[in-house]
């Protein structure tokens, strides 16, 4: 039995419709069956929708946003200690399937939404720039946005937006092997490509529908060769069988084929995940190992025992403290 | 389980002939006809009857709600002639009176061509016909099958398949024609049903099989567990069975000493 291919259906927002952006994403989904509806709202946030299902046949929302423009950061994510540290949403959702991903307990649905007024972000944060400098902004938090570069360029518009901005900096997060979306682009200093990399026994078992580690490492090399800033995050840190082992060999790998010099900085932190959103998750991805853990709560945050965590995150600094990283240049997440 | 579910006697019969359904004669507010997993219940032509309808049977297979899919089929009316006698997949279904809209799922591959449905609280035709429809087709259920089975049902469980029977003239449609229209499209419907209902259980695999439920319910029972102790050791039983897929839970409890607090401490390190 067979299911329909990723984005059989584009969803449009009646208000969407004229928008440049609508017809740059219909252009390349020709055969996609289009349907309108009235707000995005409608279908993305109606109660009981099964994630799992929707995962094997994701659909697209084109949807206008009205409000939340720009959200203040919370501290489970890492902010490199800037304090006007920002996120936006520019897409909802993913076009990985990530075993531990927290937007599982976050949406109701697994379709991905995608907002055609991106101008008005842009607007939001030049008028936040007004009164908050240097100001930290994380354009791909509820999304992988570079996985999403060939069906809609936001990572290169706003990089040619942060290159006009000299107090903002921009940190673009991927799991995805799509540099050569964004190659062409001059590097500018105020934006850090930011690419989560695990070992490859973790990204072909909890990281499904991401790029292979070596697909990755070659964006990466790829990336720093044309002068990028580029952070490796090293996130989430997972407790599998034989952690030590599999952690130990994938840092060997990483000092291997990734020139740790020409690097900007390393962000590591273990696994954790919010309480209601964990028990969500569970009741959809009933066999994934990883989210049966011996947790412990700290504020609502589930993560590993304060033991086991600073063993794992211990381990991993000291092994790139023999690479010759200096401490600075390492951040380690703090709920 | 597949629960299929029409408004008229007509637009059910071919399907009662397919898989050889009896009628349930122990039940007398709507005609509900079964055979092992497969349940049908015919509920009357209009919003209201088949709310209720659904309302019914679904409250009845409460305990099964995870497991089951709901395929409304039958009859609708379309402005256009060249769609006689075809069978379409509805995307979006939309009430007239409360302007509301449901979208349905689609994510099962099929051939089937798809269709936006309106569902009005009378019968309309050419000449009564407030809007105009181009892209539309329409009926008298869909709407009210949607809300009602949506206060159970998933959106992924759900699927609404319509043969369009007439071009929205007033003349009545013949009851014969109705059940030969249904039953050259009844394979179709059928087997994608069973598609759906395949998705969803290879999706939603068990966690703990029946005999590790027997086994957990008798230690509730033996331990007197309180109610959130109960919750604790289902969860931690997951937790055994998803870590150590190949490992019985049977045997291991078995081993356990009876008492609550070894019982967890146990699950716990596995
Ligand atoms: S790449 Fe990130 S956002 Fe995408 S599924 Fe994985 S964890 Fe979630």
């Amino acid at each position: 039995m067979s299911t329909n291919k990723i984005f059989s259906h584009i969803y449009i927002e009646q208000e969407a419709i004229n928008y440049p952006d609508t017809e740059l994403i219909l252009s390349k989904f020709k055969n996609a069956q289009i349907i309108e509806i009235n707000n995005y709202k409608e279908i993305f946030n109606t109660p009981r929708q099964n994630w799992r299902i929707q995962k094997k046949s994701q659909k697209l929302i084109l949807a206008v946003k009205k409000a939340g423009f720009l959200y203040k950061g919370t501290s489970v994510a890492q902010n490199f200690k800037y304090e006007n540290f920002y996120y936006n949403s520019l897409i909802l959702n993913c076009l990985y399937d990530c075993d531990y991903c927290y937007l599982q307990g976050l949406y109701p649905s697994a379709n991905a939404v995608i907002f055609v007024n991106n101008q008005l972000f842009q607007d939001t944060v030049e008028e936040k720039l007004k009164t908050e400098i240097p100001l930290y902004l994380c354009i791909s938090y509820d999304t992988d946005l570079l996985a999403f570069e060939g069906t809609i360029p936001f990572c290169s518009r706003w990089i040619e937006f942060a290159r006009k901005q000299k107090d903002l900096i921009i940190e673009i997060r991927t799991k995805s092997a799509n540099f050569n979306t964004i190659q062409n682009i001059k590097p500018t200093d105020n934006v850090i490509l930011a690419w989560t990399i695990s070992p490859s026994s973790i990204t072909q078992e909890y990281e499904k529908l991401t790029p292979s580690l070596d697909a990755r490492i070659k964006s990466i090399n790829a990336a720093l060769k044309k002068g990028w800033k580029v952070r490796l995050c090293f996130d989430p840190i997972l407790s599998v069988k034989n952690w030590e082992s599999v952690y130990s060999e994938f840092l060997d790998r990483v000092k291997r084929d990734i020139n740790l010099n020409l690097v900007s900085d390393i962000s590591l932190g273990t696994f954790r995940i919010a309480k209601d959103q964990l028990k969500r998750i569970k009741k959809e991805r009933i066999d994934s190992s990883i989210l049966y853990d011996n947790f412990i709560e700290n504020n609502g945050i589930y993560q590993y025992t304060t033991e086991q965590k600073e063993k794992m995150e211990n381990f991993v600094i000291s092994k790139l403290h023999s690479f010759g990283i200096q401490a600075q240049q390492i951040e380690r997440v703090e709920i | 389980m597949i629960i299929f579910h029409t408004a008229l006697f007509v637009e059910a019969k071919p399907l009662i002939e397919h898989f050889k359904l009896t009628k349930d004669i122990t039940n007398s507010s709507h005609q509900i006809f079964s055979k092992d997993d497969i349940f049908l219940i015919i509920s009357g032509v209009g919003k209201v009857k088949a709310a209720t309808a659904i309302g019914s049977i679904l409250t009845k297979q409460k305990a099964n709600i995870e497991n089951l899919i709901l395929i409304n089929f039958g009859i609708a009316g379309s402005n256009s002639e060249n769609e006689i006698e075809k069978l379409f997949l509805i995307n979006k279904i939309t009430d007239f009176a409360s302007q509301k809209s449901f979208y349905s799922d689609q994510i099962v591959k099929s051939t089937i061509s798809e269709k936006e449905i309106i569902t009005f609280d009378k019968p309309v035709s050419k000449t009564n016909l407030q809007i105009s429809i181009d892209k539309q087709i329409v009926d008298m259920e869909s709407s009210a099958v949607w809300e009602s089975a949506r206060v159970f049902l998933s959106s992924s469980q759900i699927a609404i398949f319509k043969v369009i029977s007439d071009s929205l003239e007033s003349k009545k449609v013949n009851g014969d024609y109705v059940t030969k229209l249904i039953k050259k499209n009844i394979s179709t419907i059928i087997n994608y049903a069973k598609n759906l209902e395949k998705l969803l259980l290879d999706t939603y695999p068990k966690c703990l099989t029946n005999e590790d439920i027997i086994e957990i319910e008798k230690l509730i029972k033996e331990l007197k567990l309180s109610h959130s102790e109960k919750l604790k050791l289902i969860e931690l039983s997951k937790a055994f069975k998803v870590k150590n897929k190949d490992l019985s839970l049977k045997s291991l409890l078995n081993q356990i000493p009876i008492n609550s607090k070894s019982l967890f401490s146990i699950l716990q390190i596995q």
